[in-house]
């Protein structure tokens, strides 16, 4: 017989090989070496896809193997046996450099339009279909946490936050989809001036955040900002977007062990932060929309942005640290000049 | 009375014994040095006739140990294909693929590494992995949940994950080593919860309480108990480094920590600019990974060399310089391309590190027989994976 190959047999009981050579009779397989002699039904026996070009295997019912270089004939056996036609067009596509160069090129695309758009449109359906019970436990959860280790009772004068507590009525009367939506006053030398929005519509507003602004209207604007959070629901957004980046970031750097890796946490990151962004962007037009619905100049509102940016800059010289680099710093300018420009 | 030399097969340690006060052939024996066990037969040869110059009869009949090399025949084109075809499909699929994709590429780097010429092989069955991947990302899912909600919550979870971790270790070696063969035999493992429980909860317990000096003593009993327990066929490992071997490994940085935070602690009290203070980071950082990889090469280095199978010992000897270098030019390249080299610096990695790895012994491995065995699940390798721990030698 011409068509026979040689191989390696394995019995699978013993580790001892020897050299074998194998040949198609009809729709069998026979295998011929020192010791061995025996025919084998084609439909019985597996054989291995094409992999890099690793030795292919000859797999018997009976546990033993047939290691074979000849990938002609065990591409042919695989056609025959109509089997394994996935894994053949895989082999293919990994070995041919332009279907290579295709499938990098398609991966990057379908990564950079799941990032840009179908995790952010995907966690804002999510966001709004969740109940008021989850964002209401995250939010509890969150202020408790927050009230132990961070944040102690405010300190302004009994007067000054009931005025305060008008200015925020006066910003969501009216307003029924702002139902649960509440302030709390803290004071918090770790946190500075700062105001933020909790999930569940709670909105933080520090002491020196009050002390730093120099009339209310500044202070309506940094309220209706994080009204504007709370009503596009981007503190639970947020949340979803970001576990869902690290899912795709860790499907995409390869094995869903490198999400504790410096190398996968990166670009999440990076990702993180431009979300943020976007959120602080849409929260600052809520702002300017406020300001100007009620008649009072823009300006007030960059302001404010711009003596934040200057506390918070007294606070970056007085210890400097290596967490500068991730910093909103220059994010923060930005910011101030884009409502700046939203100015009449 | 005849004298008759004996000598270990795992440490090769040899002693000339009287022929009158040797056991029957057949018995076990222990060794003196390494406390390996191994058989005593009867070719054991007449002192002074070191194999070659003996006369006639049984004590001829031990042949010259042989050298068995590892080599590793892949190459970064191709895998660098299998790698962005399976990153593709594993998109586009929303990871269901995964499993597969772990599967083609742990075949490519077991099938091309070939030990005396014969290749390893991965035979994991993808859907056996699926279910361990959805059950062990359903925890993790829970976790990171949990971690950005509720610390408490996430607390708890860390808790669970602690007191399973030594039964994921034990779940995980099994399912590797069962699906791993060689010659068509599979490797396996012996699953002994006890003393998995000892070596990686207990005594990781103890590590603070002792201000971390038995460190080098856990890390001994858990590479015992890892190399003890695995087999090949039915022939198991054996494993003859002693404790000692393993504290000497960390005396260095004895010496190299009390200078890092000297140096640090001078910078922090003299106020330094933020500029010292960063080149003092660096070369903090620096130190650290330097002695993280040198703690990493050294403990394979001894692991493997430690080791021994049949009468066949291992040696390993990766250089420190070599592996520093390799990380460093593998990091450099892989940002500098966002990724792209990442197939070429696993290849890479892969060849050094396998390359330098033999075996020495008599026979060589053409006589192992196969352990009756039953199929594993992948659960407990699929939970070590998601939290990134990888258990290599």
């Amino acid at each position: 017989m011409i068509n026979s190959w040689p191989a390696i047999w394995y019995d699978g009981r013993t580790s001892r090989g020897c050299a074998v050579t194998v040949s198609r009779e009809g729709d069998a397989l026979r295998v011929v070496g020192e010791g061995v002699d025996r025919r084998h039904p084609l439909a019985e026996v597996r054989v291995d896809p094409g992999l890099g070009s690793v030795r292919r295997m000859l797999r018997f019912p009976d546990g033993a193997t047939a290691e074979m270089t000849a990938d002609a004939f065990l591409d042919g056996l695989l056609r025959r046996q109509g089997k394994g036609r996935f894994f053949s067009r895989v082999h293919g596509w990994e070995t041919s450099l332009k279907m290579a160069l295709t499938a990098l090129l398609l991966t990057l695309l379908v990564a950079f339009c799941c990032i840009r758009y179908g995790i952010p449109f995907l966690a804002a359906r999510a966001a709004f279909a969740l109940p008021a019970a989850t964002s209401e436990a995250i939010g509890r959860e969150t202020l408790q946490f927050l009230d132990k280790f961070a944040m102690q009772p405010t300190k302004l004068p009994e007067g000054r936050r009931r005025e305060l507590s008008r200015l925020f009525r006066a910003l969501v009367a009216g307003r029924p989809d702002l139902k649960g939506c509440r302030l709390e006053l803290r004071s918090s030398p770790a946190i500075g001036a700062n105001a933020f929005a909790l999930p569940s519509g709670i909105v933080i507003l520090t002491d020196r955040m009050v002390e730093i602004s120099t009339n209310d209207n500044e202070i309506a604007a940094v309220l209706a900002h994080e009204v504007g959070h709370v009503t596009r629901r981007h503190a639970l957004r947020h949340l979803l977007q970001n576990s869902a980046t690290v899912l795709l970031v860790a499907t995409l750097t390869g094995d869903i062990t490198s999400v504790t890796t410096l190398a996968a946490t990166m670009p999440t990151v990076l990702i993180d932060a431009k979300y943020s962004r976007d959120f602080e962007r849409e929260a600052d037009d809520a702002a300017v929309a406020y300001l100007k619905g009620k008649g009072i100049p823009v300006r007030v509102y960059a302001e404010i942005l711009a003596r934040l940016d200057a506390e918070h800059g007294k606070e970056r010289d007085s210890a400097p640290r290596f967490g500068e680099l991730f910093d909103n710093h220059p994010l923060m300018m930005e910011r101030v000049l884009r409502v700046m420009a939203a100015e009449p | 009375m005849p004298m008759i030399n004996l000598r270990c097969p795992h440490c090769d340690f040899s002693k000339d014994l009287e022929a009158s006060v040797l056991p029957k052939p057949g018995a076990r024996v222990n060794c003196p040095k390494c406390g390996g066990q191994f058989p005593f037969l009867e070719e054991a040869s007449p002192a002074g006739s070191a194999g070659e110059a003996a006369g006639p009869g049984r004590s001829a009949l031990r042949p010259a140990p042989r050298t068995l090399n590892f080599t590793f025949s892949g190459n970064a084109r191709e895998y660098f294909g299998i790698w962005i075809v399976n990153t593709l499909l594993r998109i586009v699929t929303l990871g269901i693929y995964s499993p597969w994709a772990k599967v083609r590429k742990r075949r490519y780097f077991y099938c091309n590494t070939l030990l005396d010429g014969a290749p390893f092989d991965y035979l994991a069955d993808p859907l056996a992995i699926l279910k361990g991947w959805a059950i062990a990302g359903a925890f993790f899912g829970l976790y990171s949940l949990a971690s950005r909600t509720s610390p408490l919550l996430s607390l708890g979870f860390m808790l669970v994950f602690f007191g399973i971790f030594p039964w994921v270790i034990v779940r995980s070696r099994i399912f590797n080593l069962r699906n791993s063969t060689h010659r068509n035999i599979r490797l396996g493992f012996c699953a002994d919860y006890g003393e998995a429980y000892r070596a990686f909860l207990w005594w990781q317990l103890l590590m603070p309480l002792t201000f971390g000096l038995i460190t080098p003593y856990v890390i001994y009993r858990q590479k015992k108990f890892l190399v003890e327990n695995s087999r090949y066929g039915t022939t198991r490992f054996f494993f003859h480094a002693q404790p000692g071997q393993y504290y000497r490994i960390f005396l260095p940085l004895l010496v190299l920590f009390p200078v890092v935070i000297g140096v640090s602690l001078a910078v922090f009290f003299l106020k330094g600019s933020p500029i010292l203070l960063i080149l003092s980071s660096a070369l903090f950082s620096v130190c650290y990974l330097a002695a993280a990889v040198y703690v990493s090469t050294a403990l394979t280095n001894l692991t493997w060399s430690s080791t021994s199978i049949g009468g066949h010992r291992f040696t390993c000897d990766l250089r420190l310089r070599d592996l520093i270098w390799i990380y460093f030019s593998n990091s450099v390249a892989i940002v500098f391309t966002l990724g792209m080299l990442a197939p070429w610096a696993a290849v890479r990695l892969a060849h050094y590190r396998l390359e330098r790895i033999t075996v020495c012994g008599v026979g060589g491995f053409d006589s192992i027989t196969a352990a009756a065995d039953q199929e594993v699940s992948a659960t407990g390798e699929e939970l070590g994976d998601m939290f990134g721990f990888d258990l290599g030698l």
